[in-house]
């Protein structure tokens, strides 16, 4: 998708009224630097439209008195990668006993199993706490688990249906609703050359038969809200890891699983997010 | 001896409670600065997914190790005015249409509560901006 920011020149005491006008108007956000708000808007919206948006919120903000004059310059932004400063400096990460996160143009060390992620636009580079905790937990549950079928809701990049995959289940699906992280995962599944892995475009009734092993790494207020699809994709005594729980956060998910018939077996913390193995 | 970390930038980003993604404002933001885009937020959303539809301003201070952390501020005070006149939106055309009155007590309740985040000390002045916003708004301000 391609935008149009707008740049104001605003005293700090009109910024946030400035914000919240521009955002009733079709805005998506803004970011404040040096007295000056960076406003964003689809261009889907119409540059006309726009501006007729803006002269509105302009009018507004003289009539609030907070200022007087509101001066603005605006420029149309094409697509692109935001993410990309951050991934030149992508280095290749250890990961439990065996694995190793890699970009595309990295190799792996010897004698560890290279997990290739294009991270894309997506979660999910195992530079993130609650990534690293499942990649782990995956590969201790392999020694508990049968090496049936593995299943990801919200794959993000496809890092754990791909590292499930190699770490010996004979099969792997990942889902994900954003068609941006479907693209990411694809990718990246053909980058480490594996077959039966599948990554659907949608929700979890995607997803066909029962799992031995289910991974949601999501958010707390979405787990709870899949709580019984993820439960009903179990196999009878099977495990699911729970991530993404914001340490405060942990006690309401479990209620909602263990309402369903769900015991929690392992509670893992770094202090600020929780994980949860469970059993069906 | 640790290399001792250091505050490079701060930036202040207002998105939406549960909805940041590396679009815009998001990506312009915090992209030149290296941080993991991602990351920030997978967090932000963790922080916020019980807010609604609420805008909700964020401070990030990002350090020289490319590490960052955020805080998250007050809600906009067009937020706590709307609630306050019980109102759903501001007026389109606030120099002509009035939507909604607030009394001058309810001008210094929303005053108190943002005071930590407006760029004052005095209670005086944050009530002005206050009254500014409300302005902006279409909502009168009566004794």
């Amino acid at each position: 998708m391609s935008y149009y920011e707008f740049i104001f020149e605003v005293v700090p005491e009109a910024a946030e009224t400035l914000t919240q006008l521009l955002s009733d108007r079709g805005c998506l956000g803004v970011y404040e630097r040096e007295h000056r708000l960076f406003s964003y808007f689809p261009d889907s919206m119409g540059i006309e439209r726009i501006r007729k948006m803006v002269a509105e919120s302009s009018l507004a903000i003289m009539t609030s008195g907070l200022q007087s004059d509101l001066s603005y310059s605006y420029s149309y932004l094409s697509e692109r990668d935001w993410n990309e400063t951050w991934k030149k400096k992508y280095q290749p990460i250890d990961v439990g006993e065996t694995l190793t996160i890699i970009p595309p143009w990295e190799t792996a060390p010897d004698g560890r199993t290279a997990i290739i992620i294009d991270p894309g636009m997506a979660f999910g580079t195992g530079h993130h706490e609650t990534t690293r905790f499942c990649l782990a937990s995956i590969e201790r549950l392999c020694r508990q688990a049968s090496h049936g079928r593995f299943c990801d809701i919200g794959t993000g990049t496809g890092i754990l249906a791909i590292a499930a995959r190699k770490l010996g289940f004979a099969e792997a699906a990942g889902v994900d609703i954003d068609p941006l992280a479907v693209d990411a995962a694809r990718r990246n599944v053909r980058l480490n050359e594996l077959d039966n892995v599948i990554i659907y475009e949608g929700s979890i009734e995607k997803t066909t038969g029962h799992f031995d092993l289910v991974a949601a790494n999501l958010l707390s207020e979405t787990l709870k809200a899949l709580a019984h699809e993820i439960e009903a994709r179990m196999k009878p005594h099977s495990l699911a890891l729970l991530s993404g729980i914001l340490t405060g956060q942990e006690d309401e998910v479990i209620e909602v699983f263990s309402a369903l018939g769900t015991a929690v077996e392992e509670k893992l913390s770094d202090g600020r997010w929780i994980s949860l193995v469970i059993r069906r | 001896m640790a290399k001792k970390k250091e505050v490079t930038a701060q930036v202040k980003l207002v998105i939406s409670a549960g909805k940041a993604n590396p679009a815009p404002p998001v990506g312009p933001a915090l992209g030149p600065h290296g941080i993991n885009i991602m990351e920030f937020c997978k967090q932000f959303n963790a922080a916020t997914q019980k807010m609604g539809d609420t805008l909700v301003p964020a401070v990030l201070s990002i350090y020289n190790d490319r590490s960052f952390t955020f805080i998250l501020k007050t809600p906009p005070a067009s937020e706590l005015i709307k609630k306050a006149a019980g109102i759903p939106k501001g007026s389109g055309t606030p120099n002509k249409d009035k939507v909604g009155v607030l009394t001058e007590a309810q001008v210094e309740e929303i005053a108190k509560t943002k005071m930590p985040d407006l760029n004052t000390a005095s209670l005086e002045a944050a009530k002005e901006i206050i009254k500014g916003t409300a302005r902006s708004m279409g909502v009168d301000i009566r004794g």
